[in-house]
């Protein structure tokens, strides 16, 4: 179980950076954002530096919740993100496979996570 | 950068749209509350434990089965968390089973101390689903 109000959060976060890295063309977010999810994956809560972020600050904490959804869309994230790592860095800047190998599946990841934060999904 | 502010909120409203109408697709094949009022069922759980509610009538003969079942199922686990049973008349409490639109009866919900519900079953549930869902916990 995990309080409810945490993964709202992470995702909350997640979608906004990814939309100022894709405004800002600033590349380098999606694999450092693709990293950080993975430690959190791989590491458990020890090494999730978004929920070492949550409880920093002075967010009013949430009900519990079951853990398995929001792990399942972490995996996930950190899939679609080392596609678009993969495609923005292996690909021709500007070609229409960097838009939809690169930038694309980023942005699944940013409106997924975006969506996830805001609705009850 | 417009141009990209443009393909931003297009993804956006994309997503918005298909998630909008997923959970109406879900709301339509799974029909029923995310939570149900602890205070309502007159629960007061700890922390990092649950309660099955069926819902019953007097003359629900497989709601017998249901709590023979759900007995079976949490008399089995190795490690138990404290998991309480409570059962609801929905004819004396018809109220509620408006409330959570309960169309048959039984009709069981796991649900969290906080009242999320975790899964839900019409019928008799099969054990192995139930012991599925405790282990979601």
């Amino acid at each position: 179980m995990i309080d409810s109000n945490l993964p709202r959060f992470s995702q909350g976060l997640q979608a906004l950076v990814l939309a100022l890295a894709f405004l800002l063309d600033v590349r380098l977010v999606v694999p450092i954002l693709g990293l950080v999810l993975l430690a959190a994956v791989v590491g458990g809560p020890r090494y999730n530096l978004l929920a070492r972020l949550y409880r920093v600050l002075p967010i009013p904490r949430g009900e519990p919740e079951p853990a398995a959804p929001p792990r399942f869309a972490q995996v996930l994230g950190v899939t679609f993100l080392a596609i678009g790592t993969a495609g923005l860095y292996a690909v021709e800047a500007e070609s229409t496979g960097w838009w939809l190998f690169g930038w694309g599946p980023a942005l699944m990841v940013a409106v997924l996570s975006g969506v996830a934060a805001t609705t009850s999904f | 950068m417009t141009e990209r502010a443009v393909i931003l909120l297009a993804a956006f409203a994309v997503g918005a749209l298909l998630v909008g109408v997923y959970s109406l697709y879900r709301r339509r094949s799974r029909p029923g509350p995310d939570r149900l009022d602890v205070d309502d069922l007159n629960l007061e759980l700890m922390e990092g434990c649950c309660a099955f509610v069926v819902f019953t009538t007097p003359t629900c003969r497989p709601c017998k089965t249901v709590l023979r079942t759900i007995d079976g199922v949490l008399a089995d686990r190795p490690s138990p968390a404290p998991t309480e049973v409570r059962t609801v008349d929905a004819t004396a409490r018809h109220e509620l089973a408006v409330r959570y639109e309960i169309r048959t009866v039984p009709t069981t919900f796991l649900i969290t101390a906080s009242g999320h519900v975790v899964d839900r079953w019409r019928d008799v549930p099969d054990p192995q689903a139930l012991r599925s869902a405790l282990e979601r916990l």
